[in-house]
């Protein structure tokens, strides 16, 4: 191994793929978003939900909503249908807190009943109403260490305080919905393991899913493959 | 504590946010590098580290072009998969981010092939593909022992 051949030969990879660096920089956030999207919709999928694009363009294009401003209802969603069971899967979706202080918090991916978001009154904050939450999904660019569980747990206490130990909503576990989950890029420590064994010992239904992007690729290549997240 | 020479001209080809996540990355790594070594059972020395440090700023590249390029790949899979709908066949035929489109057909989505691809060979040509893609941080400082007296150290 040559040192200064190496470092020769990726500047000029560099030098020539300079635009496509900077596409990639630029996007890493939203395209992990959009896998978290991926990821939830193929759950239902092989949960046996019919699931249906909407608010797709002409061309069939998934119009992505990048960040947490705006109003969802114009960007694309799914939804997904199975006997009685209707929901609809956002992206980047405002939720109010479970608490009723009107804090509205942002999640990366949002599972609400059926039409939710039209039920909204003028003059009410742009965002979907706790009781109509019914799971959520983060994504993060990092290796899951403690303080990273920490704050994903925070979450999870302030959108869907009856994961943490009570008993979730009648229909939850029959309707294949799965305990809020956190996706990361990274590996996990062994530190993060124990803390993890800790929230399982305490009855904190949450899914933790490393590797998410070898995760996603394994999900989308094998058929038979079951989702790995859990109610 | 900044990146060492070898790792930072690796780090300075990169834009922002790709150079900050690798900083971080680098920066634990270099934190937890004394209980690598001692795992992988290498002694430890600045040297080594120096180089362990290089050869993970150019994993990272790998890791953030590849997974990229994966979920891209991934998710235009899962979500374009056809429903019936009235006797027609519907699907998501790609993604819109703003003013840029991710199809299998769109330039943005070829480019990102492109990328990932000549990475891939880049890495091949210099006989660092396989260390550089399947190795562990404990593989890697496993391959500093191995080849310390190749390279002089």
């Amino acid at each position: 191994v040559d040192i200064e051949a190496i470092k020769r030969e990726l500047q000029r990879f560099a030098v020539r793929h300079q635009a496509g660096l900077d596409e990639v920089s630029r996007r890493q956030a939203q395209f992990l978003e959009i896998g978290a999207l991926a990821f939830v919709v193929e759950h239902y999928r092989k949960n046996n939900y019919a699931v249906e694009a909407h608010g797709l363009d002409a061309s069939h294009l998934f119009h992505v909503k990048l960040g947490s401003q705006g109003n969802p209802a114009n960007y694309s969603w799914f939804t997904c249908r199975r006997g009685g069971a209707e929901f609809d899967i956002y992206l980047n979706l405002p939720v109010l807190g479970g608490y009723d202080d009107g804090g509205v918090y942002v999640v990366d991916v949002g599972v609400v009943r059926h039409a939710s978001l039209g039920r909204r009154r003028q003059h009410e904050p742009l965002a979907v109403k706790n009781d109509d939450l019914i799971t959520f999904a983060e994504v993060k660019n990092f290796r899951i260490y403690p303080m990273l569980l920490a704050h994903f747990i925070g979450i999870v206490h302030e959108l869907q305080p009856p994961c943490l130990g009570r008993r979730r909503p009648y229909g939850f576990t029959r309707d294949h919905h799965f305990a809020p989950a956190l996706f990361t890029v990274g590996s996990i420590t062994p530190n993060s393991r124990l803390i993890l064994a800790g929230f399982s010992a305490r009855r904190y239904r949450v899914n933790v899913v490393p590797g998410f992007d070898l995760a996603i690729a394994r999900l989308s290549a094998n058929a038979a493959a079951p989702s790995p997240l859990r109610p | 504590m900044p990146p060492t020479p070898h790792s930072r001209d690796i780090v300075e080809l990169l834009p922002w946010a790709l150079r900050r996540d690798t900083e971080r990355y680098l920066a634990s790594v270099r934190e937890n590098a004394r209980e690598l070594f001692r795992e992988a059972r290498v002694s430890f020395t600045s040297a080594r580290l120096e180089e362990l440090l290089f050869l993970a700023a150019i994993q990272k590249l790998w890791a953030s072009v590849n997974a990229q390029a994966w979920i891209v790949d991934a998710s235009l899979g899962v979500m374009g998969q056809p429903h019936e709908q009235g006797g027609r066949t519907l699907g998501v035929a790609g993604l819109r981010l703003g003013r840029a489109v991710y199809s299998r057909t769109s330039d943005e989505y070829s480019a990102l092939q492109r990328l990932r691809t000549d990475l891939d060979n880049t890495l091949r040509r210099l006989e660092i593909r396989d260390l550089i893609r399947r190795s562990s941080l404990i593989d890697l400082v496993r391959s500093l022992n191995e080849a310390g007296t190749e390279r002089g150290h």
